[in-house]
């Protein structure tokens, strides 16, 4: 056994939340691209996600094994996105990988797309990064061109000796592992930010792992589920009462973050109800300031995709 | 890995139904043997799959023993159906590492009530073997005398389990179903609640077209019903019918096909008219006890089940004071 602090790479940094609890918080320059945990149940240890590159969840997997003293027991998928999942490989075979059973689906089906699009455009998207990389003259231009290039570069590491390892347990509503020190509830949503989201609470600890339901630091990503879908799964998180949430990406918040990324979505909301207000059309959207308080946050780009997911969103509900 | 006789056990005879799955089939009529229930032994291709542990640990070793000869390697999962004790005592038979698995609503009522259960065998079947051994000494017919024999060495296999009983609650439990996604097979485990108990798991494989039932169908046994609901059963029985599987491994007795579902469905059909008729006529519970066993049903074993089944449904009954929906 050793301490969180004791543990070094290159992907990620360790956190302890609680005595044999960790988050493993990714690291700008490394190849991890969304965070993952560590739980030590006593008897047994979880992983929950698995990183995006197979190089960042072996440093992860160490970690848990130095940390905890034994094999990764159960490893969770918390959805089907390949910087959760794309690490799986590097577990044991005893280890068990867990999913909801739609994410196990959707891991064959969108999964496979989003491999043969990663295989036909990322190599080509990492060399025009670099060229804008070296062509910027700014310093916050560049940081942003680095992030970027730091997650094409996870992906292009990771293509060729990727073997996509798929859930061998899944199950459609509520799991609870209960070890000799604490137990972990996995609860399922479908539709909040994909098709179905696993987030894992440690009631004994007040800690709630919530993968992309939850950012900080980051614009949340919502264009692909349901950002109403998301408000409702907070409230729902809320009666929790838990004091700790790691966020898929972004470093670990308290339950003011809940209500942050509540607000978030309410403001993005009501930009986009004042262009759908005077019956403006989606290209209008694209003269919205990003408000004062947004400004800090990594991926400016995103900010475009969730004003125009929420614009057709209220359009679809008739205004 | 196949083997004309697979595995030897006084506790359980062991039946080959597809390429690594097994039923391990307690024989009803046996006057040896603790497993207390059927169980199944399933080889998913990577891991070693155990549904039910049976009602003692000695009966459960030698199940660990038989799953680990077949499949060659050390069982990952067993799976506890609902948390009537002969299907989880055997628990504590595996090793720490193995997990055991449940419903949410089973594991609770294991950690909650299986002491307390435990405590009032430990208590009682003393007493209840000499009441067996006093009756029989008074019974002149061969049926009651066959019956009793049955009670008594049931008695004295709790007796001698007791001591070293150990309730090992499940550690990881689920709402809903749950899959094991394994490379030669799939396992569905898929819940009802208020069947034949309040938490009831069967397990479906859908590549093989078996399912293990546990008590939601019994062979050549009197079903037991005052736990549960019969409407519950016909429904849950009506769902299987959809996965058009052949074989099914009841909880108690022989490997059954596609027509005991309906054998099961009928029995509870006619439990139903017969107390609804009873109820017609005016009767008060001690005459729902004279009700005779249907001549199709004699050969079954475990007749008290019946006026016990009869009894539940007539209080039932009388309490909802309206008519049977059946």
């Amino acid at each position: 056994m050793s301490n969180a602090n004791s543990f070094n790479s290159r992907h990620f940094r360790l956190e302890q939340l609680s005595d044999g609890v960790y988050a493993a918080i990714n690291a700008d320059d490394g190849w991890a691209i969304s965070n993952a945990g560590i739980i030590d149940l006593g008897d047994r240890t979880m992983v929950y996600d698995a990183f995006m590159s197979p190089a960042a969840a072996s440093d992860l997997r160490e970690a848990a094994e130095r940390l905890t003293g034994r094999l990764v027991h159960s490893l969770v998928n918390s959805h089907y996105h390949n910087d959760h999942i794309w690490g799986n490989q590097v577990f044991p075979a005893e280890t068990d990988i867990i999913s909801s059973v739609k994410t196990r689906e959707l891991i064959i089906t969108e999964g496979t797309k989003e491999i043969q699009e990663c295989r036909q455009v990322s190599q080509e998207r990492l060399s025009t990064l670099e060229t804008q990389f070296s062509n910027a003259s700014d310093e916050a231009t560049q940081n942003l061109l680095k992030l970027h290039i730091t997650y094409f570069q996870a992906i292009n590491t990771t293509m060729p000796i990727l073997q996509v390892r798929l859930p061998n347990i899944t199950f459609t509503g509520e799991m609870t592992y209960g070890g000799s020190r604490r137990s972990a509830r996995l609860i399922t949503y479908e539709g909040g930010h994909c098709g179905s989201d696993t987030i894992l609470y440690l009631p004994d600890d007040g800690i709630v792992y919530m993968e992309d339901l939850l950012f900080s630091g980051f614009h949340p990503y919502l264009a692909e589920g349901d950002p109403y879908e998301i408000q409702r799964i907070l409230s729902q998180v809320r009666k929790l009462q838990a004091n700790t949430f790691v966020p898929g990406h972004g470093p670990v918040g308290d339950a003011t973050q809940l209500d942050w990324m509540d607000g978030y979505i309410n403001c993005l909301n009501s930009l986009a109800g004042e262009v759908v207000k005077k019956g403006g059309i989606e290209t209008e959207l694209d003269s919205i300031d990003l408000p004062g308080e947004y400004q800090h946050l990594t991926f400016p780009n995103i900010f475009r995709d969730n004003l125009k997911l929420l614009y057709r969103r209220q359009l679809d509900k008739g205004g | 890995m196949k083997n004309t006789i697979l595995f030897t056990s006084r506790h359980f005879q062991l039946e080959h139904l597809a390429d690594g799955v097994y039923a391990a089939i307690h024989n009803l009529r046996s006057e040896d043997g603790w497993a207390g229930c059927n169980a199944g032994i399933i080889d998913l291709g990577d891991r070693t799959l155990i549904f039910d542990s049976f009602e003692s640990p000695e009966a459960a070793s030698d199940l660990r023993d038989a799953a680990e000869n077949l499949t060659g390697r050390k069982v990952h999962t067993v799976i506890n159906s609902h948390p009537h004790n002969d299907h989880f005592w055997g628990n504590q038979a595996f090793t720490a590492d193995v997990d055991i698995i449940s419903t949410t609503k089973t594991q609770e009522l294991i950690a909650t009530e299986g002491p307390a259960d435990a405590q009032y065998y430990r208590d009682t079947t003393q007493k209840r073997l000499d009441d067996h051994k006093a009756q029989f000494a008074n019974a002149h017919d061969e049926a009651t005398r066959g019956h009793l024999r049955l009670l008594i060495f049931y008695d004295q296999a709790l007796i001698a389990i007791l001591p070293g009983l150990q309730i090992r609650p499940p550690n990881i439990t689920f709402i809903g179903d749950l899959y094991f996604n394994g490379p030669k097979r799939s396992a569905k485990l898929i819940t009802f609640e208020g069947g034949h108990s309040k938490s009831d798991a069967i397990l479906h494989l859908p590549d093989d077209g078996i399912v293990f039932m546990a008590d939601i169908l019994f062979i050549d046994i009197h079903p037991y019903f005052p736990d549960g609901s019969p409407e519950v059963i016909q429904h849950i029985l009506a769902e299987v019918r959809k996965m058009q599987a052949k074989t099914f491994v009841p909880g108690h007795g022989p490997i059954g096909q596609a027509s005991h579902l309906n054998w099961m469905d009928e029995y509870i059909g006619t439990l139903n008219s017969l107390v609804r008729d009873a109820i017609h006529r005016g009767a008060t519970e001690l005459e729902i006890d004279k009700i005779a066993i249907p001549r199709e049903y004699e050969h079954l074993i475990m007749p008290t089940f019946f006026p016990a089944n009869l009894k539940f449904l007539y209080q039932r009954q009388i309490t909802s004071g309206a008519g049977l929906v059946i």
